[in-house]
């Protein structure tokens, strides 16, 4: 192998490679790499550098109270400029100014236009805001569901056929005109344990995402199952509104119960006319659709729950929302609690569309943000 | 009896709630919206007459590094109601919520002589409070575009609670001329394209470098002796030497330990292709497999104590997962096809992978226990994946098909979307990502 | 005439050696993609004893079969020609080099061809020719011969070329 034209070769190339580093390009000034100071400086001295530059101002805006008034006084609408934002998808109309005037257009499907970024249909949720009590309103929902139902049939189909019943339960919700108050609350207890376990049933077939480039997202995340159970409350009326769905005969034991109890019941219920489960779902909407999860983030593994109070015209007090709970770490919380937080105050626009009469069933709200079902899969 | 049961239930659970009433409106939100998060960044203040240009060039340096990540759309300056003319005034919040957009940032910068510095604050819109503190960069104005990268880092961090990546380099093969006379090089770039600089010549084939875990040394494949061989190459002075490997003929497929020291790689011998590991200071080889099948593109963990590797002792190309100091591995690879170059992602939770199947390959992740399988590209040959220092993106190379084909680099989201490619002169492929700068 | 045809070959070697470098195939110029680089093509296809006879007449490479190492048929009557060859002419040693098509990952086609180059090895040592004279290397899928991407430029590709080399160390 040592032949002479090695040696030669090596020659050469060792007067070649010397050449190239020498007399050209990259040797002079190899990878400069920039040492910057880069320094952080902490927010006191920030301040302390500003002071000099800086006109006497008051404390910057960190202050939320500043802001509020400027928010509520300032009536820029210019929406003509918002236009250029195109696909705004959330509420674009945001004009402070109008806070009283219980819009009328608030929701009307939010420009759907976004999904088309996203290559996995996202699922629009162009909700119809009607809070009128109409059927159709549910209908976004429902189309998530039923996929949502049908995976986990595929999957492992839950024992009883309540299981279909639950699913479409809540679309019911969403759909249904106008489900008793006391549904609403129960969602969040028993009910949702139920929407878990259909999810994650449904994800276990991620295999299926081989054939698919981007991931499913999520797949119609069942909501909270709204248990018709609630449904019976005081108004018994509604309850059929509900069943929407075909949730027939199922249960006779059920629906007698129900019955039964909603009677009991009815007289129970608070003064005050309770929220139907329109209202309810069309707050949630519009809260929902402003709501931006990045299923890649490590935030979309934190469920969080945060307060808020209302006021008579719907809007976010003090434009002030506080975490309650969480299931991730600080920095993950922080995280998906400030997504929550814009979701609220962005949506509120002129103020929640809620029934006014009601404004005790609606003053302080707890909502809370489970993106377990958006997750990538 | 069962009836009576359900009854006393359902009455239980009617019951409960009822008697809640006065406690506040509970609701729950499963469903919301993936989409990207709305910024504005009205151009940085010049605060002296010098930093008009630079001033300029950074905002939209971190517009550009924002908007690429496909998580944040820039809200255009067109659409402005009104304009910051100064870093130190107070902010309009109401101008910014009526444009939607929904992260402000503003910023300033001085420039006196060659030293550049930059100061932004980044502001939640809608709730009207800052994120975070100002920060304040100081370096040359050559370096202005890693600046830019360090406000875009920081502002991304904040708004997702996780690192940035925008800060950091990528090395990987140059590439030009026919597939049948195809000459290689070593090269570095910023992470989107920019400062490219070249580390060999082309006068010998090399392959797949991996940048070290601080980014001063590369390791690499090279043919220099017509034998593979791997070297490892001084980023800072582009000095090289050759590994002292295990004895054999050929070694390749090399990785740094998290710490520096430890490169583990594959050496093949007598037909026989194994994974060894060999401590750079003391010279010591171990040898971590020896089976008779193929063993190799070896990635440890973040934490140093497993290694994900590929092998076909099974039949046909499959991942595997192994202790750090060898011994039994298991598969985790289970689906249809061959899985190789599999690679430990910095957060841990995944392994990026090349797939083939039915003719197609595809770059997919999975969990380290081979569960929740996706495949995030699709093409005639993709291969190769990288991870972002954070671990949210994956860079790869992609050759097109025939006789005609060339290589280039693209990236992608672990979601699967925003898949683009890398914006570089010329062919390239075997990218390593290399860390977050300093 | 032997001393001559050495003395091209040295000739031929170092000019070759000189204009490319160390690696004979990197610059593409003499190594012709890894086809019989080495002192390929030199002398006359017609005088057994020279390497143009080995590469053109008895046939430099076999071809395998889609992610297999194993010598085919045909693949062994040209290595028993090669080995024969070997034998007659003991002052050539050959690094056979491995190769492998463009479908499949890097790493794995350098192992792939190392396998390959490793079973035409054992089977030329198997027919009597000093393990000794015999080196194996892997190109795994850097130097293709055909650039289409069809079955037909792949099975091509999919090859192990004994390179000749002289040695005068070992005659």
């Amino acid at each position: 192998m040592q032949t002479p034209g090695t040696y030669i070769s090596a020659i050469g190339h060792v007067g070649l490679i010397g050449w190239l580093i020498l007399g050209w390009g990259f040797s002079a000034e190899p990878l400069r790499i920039e040492t910057m100071d880069v320094s952080v400086v902490t927010g006191e001295e920030f301040e302390a550098m500003l002071q000099a530059a800086r006109t006497p101002e008051p404390g910057e805006a960190e202050p939320d109270a500043p802001v509020v008034p400027e928010f509520d006084e300032t009536p820029p609408p210019a929406p003509t400029e918002e236009e250029p934002n195109a696909p705004a998808p959330p509420p674009e109309p945001v004009e402070p100014p109008e806070e009283e005037v219980p819009p009328p257009p608030p929701p009307p499907a939010p420009p759907v236009a976004d999904v088309t970024d996203v290559a996995p249909d996202e699922p629009v949720v162009p909700a119809p805001p009607p809070p009128s009590p109409d059927v159709e309103i549910s209908q976004r929902p429902t189309p998530r569901q039923a996929d949502t139902v049908a995976s986990t049939i595929s999957e492992p189909p839950p024992p009883d056929a309540q299981v279909d019943d639950v699913v479409r339960d809540e679309v019911v919700p969403d759909d249904s005109a106008e489900v008793e108050v006391v549904e609403d609350e129960q969602e969040p207890t028993a009910p949702e344990d139920t929407t878990d376990q259909i999810v994650i049933e449904d994800e276990a077939p991620s295999g299926v995402v081989e054939t698919s480039m981007r991931p499913q997202v999520r797949p119609s995340r069942p909501t909270p199952p709204a248990p018709e159970v609630d449904e019976p409350e005081a108004e018994t009326v509604e309850t059929p509104a509900e069943p929407e769905t075909p949730e027939p005969d199922v249960d006779d034991a059920v629906a007698a119960a129900l019955a039964a109890a909603g009677a009991g019941e009815a007289p129970a219920v608070q003064a005050g006319p309770p929220m139907t489960g329109s209202e309810r779902d069309s707050f949630r909407v519009s809260v929902n659709r402003c709501w931006n999860v990045d299923p890649g983030s490590v935030a979309a593994r934190v469920t969080v729950e945060v307060g808020f109070s209302l006021d008579r015209s719907g809007r976010v007090e003090g434009n002030e929302v506080r975490l309650i709970s969480s299931d991730g770490d600080q920095s993950a919380t922080n995280t998906a609690f400030e997504a929550a937080r814009r979701a609220i105050l962005r949506c509120q626009s002129g103020g929640y569309q809620l029934p006014a009469d009601k404004y005790d069933q609606w003053k302080d709200v707890v909502i809370t943000f489970d993106p377990s079902g958006m997750r990538l899969r | 009896m069962m009836k009576r049961l359900l009854t006393l239930l359902v009455a239980l659970m009617l019951a409960g709630p009822v008697l809640a009433q006065n406690g506040p409106l509970r609701l729950r939100i499963t469903d919301g919206v993936i989409e990207p998060i709305t910024f504005a960044v009205p151009s940085f203040e010049a605060e002296s007459p010098q930093a008009q240009q630079v001033a300029a060039d950074l905002s939209r340096l971190v517009v550009q590094d924002l908007a690429g990540t496909g998580l944040f759309r820039e809200v255009p300056a067109t659409a402005f109601i009104s304009q910051v003319s100064s870093f130190a005034q107070p902010v309009a919040f109401a101008d910014w919520r009526a444009i939607n957009a929904q992260a402000l940032i503003v910023g300033a910068v001085t420039v006196s002589g060659n030293q550049l510095v930059v100061r932004f604050r980044l502001y939640d819109v809608f709730s009207g409070q800052e994120l975070g503190e100002g920060l304040q960069f100081a370096g040359t104005t050559a370096g202005w575009r890693r600046m830019g990268h360090k406000v875009a880092d920081a502002v991304y961090s904040r708004i997702t609670g996780e690192g940035g990546y925008f800060d950091s380099r990528v090395v990987f093969v140059s590439e030009a001329g026919p597939k049948d006379n195809r000459q290689k090089r070593l090269a570095v770039m910023d992470y989107d394209g920019a400062n490219l600089q070249f580390l060999t010549d082309s006068s010998t084939i090399v392959l797949a470098p991996r940048f070290s875990p601080n980014g001063d040394r590369v390791l690499y494949t090279s043919y220099e002796s017509g034998f593979p061989r791997i070297n490892v190459l001084n980023v800072a002075n582009v000095g090289r030497q050759q590994l002292t490997t295990a004895p054999g003929e050929m070694a390749f497929s090399p990785r740094f330990s998290r710490d520096g020291r430890q490169v583990t790689y594959s050496l093949s011998n007598g037909g026989n292709t194994d994974i060894y590991r060999t401590d750079l200071s003391s010279g010591q080889h171990v040898r971590l497999t020896s089976a008779p099948s193929i063993e190799t593109a070896p990635s440890l963990s973040p934490d140093g104590s497993q290694i994900v590797f590929e092998s076909d002792r099974s039949g046909s190309q499959q991942l595997y997962i192994m202790s750090a100091n060898g011994g039994e591995a298991r598969r985790i690879s289970f689906g249809e096809g061959r899985y190789g170059t599999p690679v430990w992602s910095p957060r841990g939770d995944l392994v990026a992978f090349t797939k083939q199947n039915a003719g197609r390959f595809h770059i997919g992740v999975m969990r380290t226990d081979g569960s929740e399988e996706r495949l995030l590209t699709s093409s005639f040959l993709d291969e190769g994946p990288t991870w972002s220092p954070n671990g949210r993106v994956i860079m790869f190379s992609r050759e097109t098909q025939g006789a005609g084909g060339t290589s280039s680099m693209y990236s992608v989201d672990i979601s699967g979307r925003n898949l683009k490619a890398v914006p570089i002169q010329g062919g390239a492929s075997d990218p390593s990502w290399g860390p977050l700068q300093p | 005439m032997k001393m001559m045809t050495r003395a091209t070959v040295v000739l031929l070697a170092l000019a070759t050696a000189a204009c490319t470098n160390p690696d004979r195939f990197g610059g593409g110029a003499g190594g012709a993609g890894g086809a019989g680089g080495g002192v390929g093509g030199v002398g006359s296809a017609s005088d057994p004893a020279s390497p143009a006879y080995f590469n053109q007449t008895i046939g430099d490479r076999v071809l395998f079969a889609v992610d297999t190492s194993t010598i085919t048929p045909e693949g062994k009557a040209i290595l028993d020609g090669q080995a024969q060859w070997l034998l007659t002419n003991a002052d050539y040693r050959s690094v056979i080099e491995g190769h492998a098509d463009e479908q499949g990952t890097r790493e794995y086609n350098i192992a792939l061809g190392f396998r390959r180059a490793n079973a035409v090895r054992e089977y030329l040592v198997s027919r009597g020719v000093p393990a000794g004279r015999l080196e194996v290397t892997s190109y795994g899928k850097e130097r293709p011969i055909e650039v289409c991407s069809q079955e037909s430029c792949y099975a091509k590709n999919r090859r192990a070329v004994t390179v000749l080399s002289f040695s005068a160390i070992t005659s």
